[in-house]
């Protein structure tokens, strides 16, 4: 008992925009990393409402689909897992359940939960307690369908929601602590003070991977100065054979599997091209860590050769930094014109959140979220700021965002503090979660089913706060 | 590769009825001397060497001994069990952990983390009738604050959380009303001096220490923060500009003492006065720390004045027949050495003790700093500074006073030199027609510190 830990066989599941993850409390890393994106066909899906759904929006009230393996008379199936969107069906649509960094749609969040614990943990959920994680600005109605997704639909004997912003600092080992999470969907700072999220100073905006990623893609698919055509984006499932002839920087023609493309939907091609560009992004993006960038210096920026699945290849140089300057400079290099994906454009305007109308840069946002906190608390908010997200693995991240808060609040002492390991920073919160669902002076604070059913939602909230 | 083998290429015959290794075993042989290790042994085979056996016991290598099997097994069992706290509740969550299986109690464990069921600091309660006859406040209804002691209870007093939290809704449920830190932090200790005034308490030293704990200044308190919060404000420029004039402060400080010292030197050596000048640098740069040390400085210095009084006073029998008889027989008593300011207690106790001397081996000499100019001033008018003919007392004490009139001319002396110069360079200056090169007090003050050629100097600069 040498760590106060206390194993209760706790399960912790974090729903991310862009992965969900899950595994045992007590571990150090998840069991399970999923994509949140599904697959789903619908039997009768031209013949119940016409046009193929858009991936955004895929429910429909009146549907009631299930899990083909449970019942194979239903319309709708659901894919999960790296073999579920990510392998090529006819008339595949893909979704996400995820909005905003809150669960959406209750349906294909119940469907992934069931997924998660019993085909992929393998247990029975009635005989493990449930550690959900929620942003800071959940919503009591999103909280509620998860409680009734877990209490009624799994039956498990207890649940506990942890504040993913708290959970991150606790994953970095602070009570007190300014969580900057850019993650898939939003970019959120969370002010943190003896475990508690201050809901005053809690920040967040659409301007995150997704946003850079459609930004990134309307570059590639449309001819520039140096590039006279388009490029194809085409996943690898739709390509028999690729261009291995051309020269770099020409226009590839690779062998294409015909007998797919019919087949292939809409959402499920956006998907397919959103992770082309993805892996182009991990793979060359950066961000220029000592000062803005700008076109005339571009030029000497390093190059990479990177190649696309289609064959294309090139020396990638200013590219690699120019997109992802938007999340320092979205005045000047953020382009509105370009249409952002539909999800994004639920985050309303408000004193805690910015939409794409008027995202800030990531310091002003962490400079905004502190100074929206109590005076006494700013100074050791600013010696705590832990960043966390898989888009703050972009190579430069948080040396630059160290030298703009440096700008923006000279006479601070600020201290960036931010976990080496890549999955540390990707999962902090899972991480959090695992470490709190296992201490020993913890387990007091579980609402079981018996409270639920009899105070309902009102004990959860008292108890999660 | 064994002794067999070693044999078999060495053609030597096989020694003894055993071959191989199964042989071997059902031969039964010697068995392994201890000391030696069966790895080692193994290798040595059957004709081990003394030597080897000899050494191996010498170097005593222990291998790890095989795992003991028949010792007891460690047995865990899956247990159910209540968390501490929740203990007797309805709908208590009912959680499962291995337990190792040994005698102590088995609910030992879930005790301990219950024994962690701190809670902070507590919140002070009040009655009804407390709250009618003295926590009334016009800003706040008997409803809502209860609704504040609530959320401090639940929040440990962490007031920058419960402030967070604050979302009254009225007691019929109105618009949500939220409260600054300071104005809970204000109703929430102005209700605890209330209570602590007029609770009878048992000791009125702790009453009067609580209300002095729960002192809290709202107005004082949000000047404050608004201060700390233009700190946040400031730009890069606006820290550079306060760097540099805190530098500028300081050099300026500087320059004053100086100025200060150097005319408190003129002063004294010309009318033999002291300036006059209020110490402003020390006021300003020690503060309380400085007033402090001046009083102790002064303390010993008072004593002095008083003990040396304090015979002149009015003089006991004693003293009176002391004084008679010394002057009868030329007694002269030698005053007691002045304590200094620094010396250890122990020195008031026991006075510096003075040998037996001559008179003439104790001849005032001249300050070190004029001493030769003084000595030659002497020689000059043929007085010696190394012998006095009859050394008596008095004659002492001119000669004392022949040498620090002689010191005070020669610096007399260096001062009118100095400032005659600096009125030749002034002169020279207004001749030239230069402007002085900077405002009248600093160059007084650099004129008078420095040497003369900085004025040169800079009118051959201006010349140039």
């Amino acid at each position: 008992m040498v760590y106060n830990g206390d194993e209760v066989s706790a399960v912790v599941v974090d729903f991310g925009s862009h992965t969900t993850r899950a595994g045992w409390a007590g571990e150090d890393g998840p069991r399970i990393v999923t994509p949140t994106f599904y697959g789903y066909t619908d039997a009768e899906a031209s013949s119940s409402n016409g046009a193929p759904a858009d991936g955004d929006d895929p429910m429909d009230g009146e549907q009631k689909p299930e899990q083909e393996e449970v019942n194979k008379t239903k319309k709708r199936t659901y894919y999960f897992g790296d073999d579920g969107a990510n392998v090529w069906r006819a008339n595949q649509e893909v979704g996400n359940f995820m909005v905003d960094g809150v669960v959406n749609d209750g349906e294909a969040a119940g469907q992934m939960l069931k997924y998660l614990l019993r085909e992929r943990l393998n247990i029975d959920p009635t005989e493990h307690p449930l550690m959900l994680t929620e942003p800071a600005w959940n919503t009591p109605a999103a909280r509620e369908k998860l409680v009734e997704l877990a209490f009624e639909g799994e039956g498990v004997p207890a649940i506990y929601f942890g504040s993913s912003g708290v959970l991150s600092a606790f994953a970095a080992g602070k009570p007190t602590a300014l969580v900057l999470d850019v993650g898939y969907a939003n970019a959120s700072a969370v002010p943190v003070v003896d475990g508690y999220a201050l809901r005053a100073g809690t920040m967040r905006q659409p301007l995150a991977s997704s946003l850079l990623l459609s930004q990134l893609h309307n570059h590639f698919s449309s001819p520039t100065a140096t590039r006279s055509f388009p490029l194809s984006l085409l996943p690898r499932h739709l390509i028999a054979k690729r261009d291995t002839t051309s020269e770099p920087g020409l226009e590839p023609h690779p062998t294409l599997r015909e007998d797919r493309l019919s087949g292939t939907t809409g959402s499920w091609r956006s998907w397919a091209e959103e992770v082309v560009v993805d892996t182009w992004k991990e793979t060359c993006g950066e961000v220029i860590n000592y000062k803005g960038f700008d076109f005339r210096s571009a030029r000497d920026l390093p190059q990479s050769l990177y190649e696309f699945p289609d064959g294309y290849h090139q020396y990638f140089g200013e590219e690699r930094y120019r997109f992802t300057e938007m999340l320092f400079d979205p005045k000047n290099y953020f382009n509105q014109a370009v249409e952002p994906p539909a999800s994004l454009r639920t985050t309303p305007t408000g004193d805690h959140s910015h939409s794409l109308k008027d995202v800030v840069p990531l310091s002003q946002l962490v400079h905004d979220s502190i100074m929206a906190c109590d005076v006494d608390v700013r100074a050791s908010l600013l010696q705590n700021i832990v960043v966390v997200g898989n888009t703050s693995l972009t190579r430069g991240l948080t040396e630059r965002l160290d030298l703009e808060l440096a700008q923006l609040l000279p006479s601070q002492k600020i201290k960036i503090h931010s976990p080496t390991i890549p999955f540390e920073r990707k999962y902090s919160s899972w991480l959090g979660g695992s470490v709190l669902a296992s201490l020993g002076t913890f387990h007091q604070l579980w609402v079981t089913k018996e409270e639920y059913e009899e105070h309902g939602m009102a004990i959860v909230h008292q108890r999660c706060k | 590769m064994s002794s067999q083998d070693v044999r078999s290429i060495l053609n030597l015959p096989a020694a003894g009825p055993s071959t191989g290794s199964h042989s071997r075993k059902s031969a039964n042989i010697a068995r392994k001397p201890d000391g030696i290790s069966r790895e080692l042994y193994a290798l040595i085979g059957d004709n081990a060497p003394s030597l080897a056996e000899a050494q191996a016991s010498i170097a005593a290598v222990k291998y790890r001994d095989r795992p003991k099997l028949k010792t007891k097994k460690v047995k865990w069992e899956w247990t159910d069990f209540t968390p501490f706290a929740r203990e007797g509740q309805v709908g208590a969550p009912r959680l499962g952990h291995w337990v190792r299986v040994t005698d102590d109690d088995p609910h030992a464990r879930v005790d301990y983390f219950g024994s962690f069921n701190l809670h902070g600091p507590s919140v002070m309660e009040y009655s009804q009738f407390e709250y009618d006859q003295h926590l009334v406040d016009p800003n706040w209804t008997a409803h809502e604050t209860s609704y504040l002691f609530e959320l401090l209870r639940q929040y440990d007093l962490r007031f920058v959380v419960a402030a967070d939290r604050y979302e009254y809704p009225g007691r019929t449920g109105g618009p949500i009303k939220r409260r600054s830190v300071e104005e809970m932090k204000d109703r929430y200790y102005t209700i605890c001096r209330r209570l602590v005034r007029t609770r009878t308490a048992s000791d009125a030293q702790v009453q009067q220490q609580q209300i002095v704990q729960y002192s809290f200044d709202k107005a004082r308190e949000i000047k404050r923060k608004q201060y700390a919060s233009e700190l946040f404000h400031l730009t890069a420029a606006e820290i550079a500009e306060e760097e540099a004039l805190y530098l500028e402060v300081k050099r300026l400080e500087q320059n004053e003492k100086r100025y200060r010292a150097d005319r408190d030197d003129l002063m004294r050596s010309i009318i033999g006065l002291d300036s006059g000048l209020v110490n402003l640098t020390g006021a300003n740069n020690e503060g309380v720390h400085g007033l402090d040390r001046n009083k102790k400085k002064r303390r010993p210095e008072d004593e002095v004045p008083s003990a040396a009084a304090s015979p002149a006073g009015p003089p006991t029998k004693k003293q009176k027949d002391q004084a008679a008889f010394d002057t009868a027989h030329c007694i002269y008593r030698v005053p007691q050495i002045p304590v200094g300011p620094n010396a250890s207690h122990l020195a008031t106790k026991h006075p510096v003790h003075q040998p037996v001397h001559l008179r003439s081996s104790k001849m005032p000499v001249p300050k070190p700093n004029t001493a030769i100019r003084v000595t030659e001033l002497l020689t000059e008018m043929a007085v010696s500074t190394t012998r006095l003919v009859m050394p008596t007392r008095t004659n002492l004490e001119a000669f004392e006073g022949v040498l620090t009139a002689a010191a005070s001319l020669v610096d007399m002396k260096r001062q009118v030199d100095r400032v005659e110069q600096e009125v030749r360079t002034l002169r020279a200056q207004r001749e030239g027609f230069i402007p002085p090169v900077e405002p009248q007090s600093r160059k007084r003050s650099e004129s008078v510190l420095s040497t003369d050629t900085s004025g040169t100097g800079a009118r051959r600069s201006r010349a140039l």
